[in-house]
């Protein structure tokens, strides 16, 4: 009998440990920074980018990047490991940040110098992708590149991010008419896999 | 019987008037005409240049206060306060602010020097001058403004000339296009109402200098030289009106190239760009129409057209249809889908397409258009043997000539379309 309540002692004590480290750390961590702690389909907040990235160290995801097809009229799927974000537009983030980090051998479709300034995303599952100038300066131009670059942001979380349904690019935190005169970003562009080539994906 | 000395000095004498003769006919023979304005006289030579009386561009300019400018292409521009003409080399027509006219020869360019007909004074100048201007050729004058000269005599009719084959004069004057095509030239027909203005947009513009090409063409320069070409072609044999959303360095908004085609009622507008890929060796053309995503077609579908009745000046209303600007293409989505399948069948075999050929996208030009409206990629100028390729008359005349074929056959389309809609209602 003793030996019963020894047990059920010690049980009582090993719940009560585990509730208050369940309360301590994992709903603390929840309820800080609003940016990363929203759950992502209620989440409206910026996440700044910075090296502060809400993600979870030594986590990672396996997510597809875009980069140019070697007929240059379409984007090849390439796969990439990003660290985990426990929130969509941390993760949002992170797969942008990695869409813009794509190097040679491989050919971007993001004009050199392009830099993620902030990243939003609206309940209705919008996300605002404010990118720097030299998106739009640095562009060679003409239609088919256009519709790269601007597809290359907008199927990179599209296709990653379920919860992301819609993309609108601003740059230096302004709407735009156009990168480079021709595609349409005065609202939220949605997935078109069209410009994704599935066969002859690569991994480098 | 003459002496051996004065026989050779006649030979001498006869054959330096011969040399003088030949000189004079092949070099050209300089003749004067003089300007009779209320200012005054002043003088104007003109020369002989395969045989046609013909102003060197820079006199002719020079007389007249014109501003000439020669883009990077070819084409000559002459305006005149605001107004201009517009002269393709070696093409015998010439568009005056906004109408063709034929010429009686083609400008064409000797010693670094454009010439053009002296009938070009009647024929395009005074068209646009603003003040009398008129060319008496048989009397070498030219009258400016408000002055008065007696007509020369009518010269006699000169003798029958000695019988030569005669070759029969084309009935009308075309502009020099590239080799006949494979397929049959479209049936031209009478000129159907269903199409009676397009427009064409000449890409970029002023500032914009769109793609630049690895040796350094520039995309505005090309969409201007073939929006030019096409706009001959298509006045000169269809007698469509054809109005270039720019017509000179002017940089322009998207929604001001649609609004000229809305304002002006348009029937056809047509964007020409010419590309560039992150690839260097993608080459060939593309033909864009809208494409609406689903929350596009959704939008568009909930602010659908809706007529008011507005009151109009002496009294009155009328019913006007008012379309949101932003959703005025998506009327037109089939159709314009409908003309770049025919475009891009028409370039087939003469102008090489790239791997897509048609895609339908949100492309900013073409929203607001009200009327069926395409953009033409024409070819990549980041790769360099297409930046080549673009800049010469003969692929931009393949070009001209297969958008000209595909103009024909959606007009026969509409066409078709409209007589069986009229039987169809004439049954009921």
């Amino acid at each position: 009998m003793k030996r019963n309540s020894l047990f059920a002692t010690v049980a009582v004590i090993i719940a009560a440990l585990a509730l208050a480290w369940f309360l301590f750390v994992v709903l603390l961590r929840q309820s800080t920074p609003a940016t990363r702690g929203a759950s992502p389909a209620s989440s409206e907040s910026p996440a700044a980018a910075s090296d502060d990235t809400g993600t979870t160290p030594g986590r990672t995801i396996k997510i597809h990047l875009l980069s140019v097809a070697a007929d240059g009229l379409h984007l090849d799927s390439v796969e990439r490991d990003v660290p985990y974000a426990g929130n969509t537009v941390d993760q949002a983030t992170a797969i942008i940040k990695a869409e813009l980090a794509l190097q040679a051998p491989l050919v971007t479709a993001i004009p050199k110098g392009t830099q993620l300034k902030a990243l939003y995303v609206t309940d209705k599952g919008d996300a605002y992708v404010d990118l720097s100038p030299e998106v739009s300066q640095n562009h060679p131009g003409g239609t088919t590149a256009e519709l790269l670059t601007v597809y290359s942001i907008v199927d990179a979380l599209t296709m990653n991010l379920p919860a992301i349904t819609g993309v609108q690019i601003l740059v230096d935190g302004q709407e735009v008419d156009t990168l480079a005169g021709h595609v349409d970003l005065r609202r939220p562009l949605q997935k078109d896999v069209d410009y994704v080539r599935t066969a002859g994906a690569s991994k480098p | 019987m003459l002496p051996v000395t004065s026989r050779r000095r006649g030979v001498l004498a006869l054959t330096v008037v011969l040399l003088l003769l030949t000189w004079r006919s092949v070099a050209g023979q300089g003749t004067i005409f003089t300007i009779i304005s209320p200012a005054g006289r002043r003088s104007l030579a003109a020369t002989a240049v395969h045989g046609h009386e013909m102003f060197a561009l820079n006199d002719l300019a020079a007389a007249f206060q014109l501003n000439v400018q020669a883009d990077t292409l070819g084409a000559i521009t002459i305006s005149y306060k605001g107004k201009t003409i517009i002269l393709t080399p070696d093409q015998n027509l010439a568009s005056v602010n906004g109408r063709i006219v034929s010429l009686a020869t083609a400008p064409t360019r000797s010693n670094q020097q454009w010439f053009v007909p002296v009938e070009l004074v009647n024929q395009a100048l005074a068209p646009i001058y603003g003040e009398r201007l008129e060319l008496r050729a048989d009397s070498h004058l030219i009258l400016e403004g408000n002055v008065t000269a007696p007509r020369a005599p009518e010269p006699a009719p000169t003798p029958a000339a000695p019988a030569a084959p005669v070759q029969p004069a084309p009935a009308r004057p075309a502009p020099s296009q590239p080799a006949a095509p494979a397929t049959p030239p479209p049936s031209l027909g009478t000129p159907q109402p269903t199409i009676s203005t397009i427009v064409i947009d000449p890409g970029h513009g002023g500032s914009d200098k769109g793609v630049q090409g690895p040796h350094g063409t520039l995309e505005k320069d090309i969409t201007m030289a073939v929006a030019r070409r096409l706009k001959c072609a298509i006045e000169g044999r269809l007698g469509i009106r054809v109005l270039l959303s720019r017509d000179g360095a002017e940089t322009l908004s998207a929604d001001a190239r649609a609004a000229l085609a809305n304002n002006t009622k348009a029937d056809l507008f047509i964007s020409l760009h010419a590309t560039a890929s992150f690839r260097t060796d993608t080459s060939g053309a593309e033909i864009f129409s809208l494409g609406l995503d689903r929350d596009a077609a959704q939008a568009s579908a909930t602010a659908s057209s809706s007529a008011q009745q507005l009151p109009v000046t002496g009294g009155g209303s009328r019913q006007v249809e008012i379309v949101p600007w932003q959703f005025a293409q998506t009327r037109f989505v089939d159709q314009s889908k409908t003309l770049a399948d025919l475009i891009e069948q028409q370039f087939k075999g003469h102008v090489p397409l790239d791997g897509r050929a048609i895609t339908q996208a949100p492309l900013r030009v073409l929203v607001g258009a009200n009327m069926p409206a395409v953009l033409v990629e024409m070819g990549y100028l980041s790769n360099a043997d297409q930046e080549n390729e673009l800049g010469t008359g003969n692929f931009q005349n393949a070009i001209v000539q297969a958008l000209y074929g595909a103009i024909v056959q959606f007009r026969d389309t509409l066409n078709t379309r409209a007589k069986a809609t009229a039987q169809g209602g004439g049954a009921r």
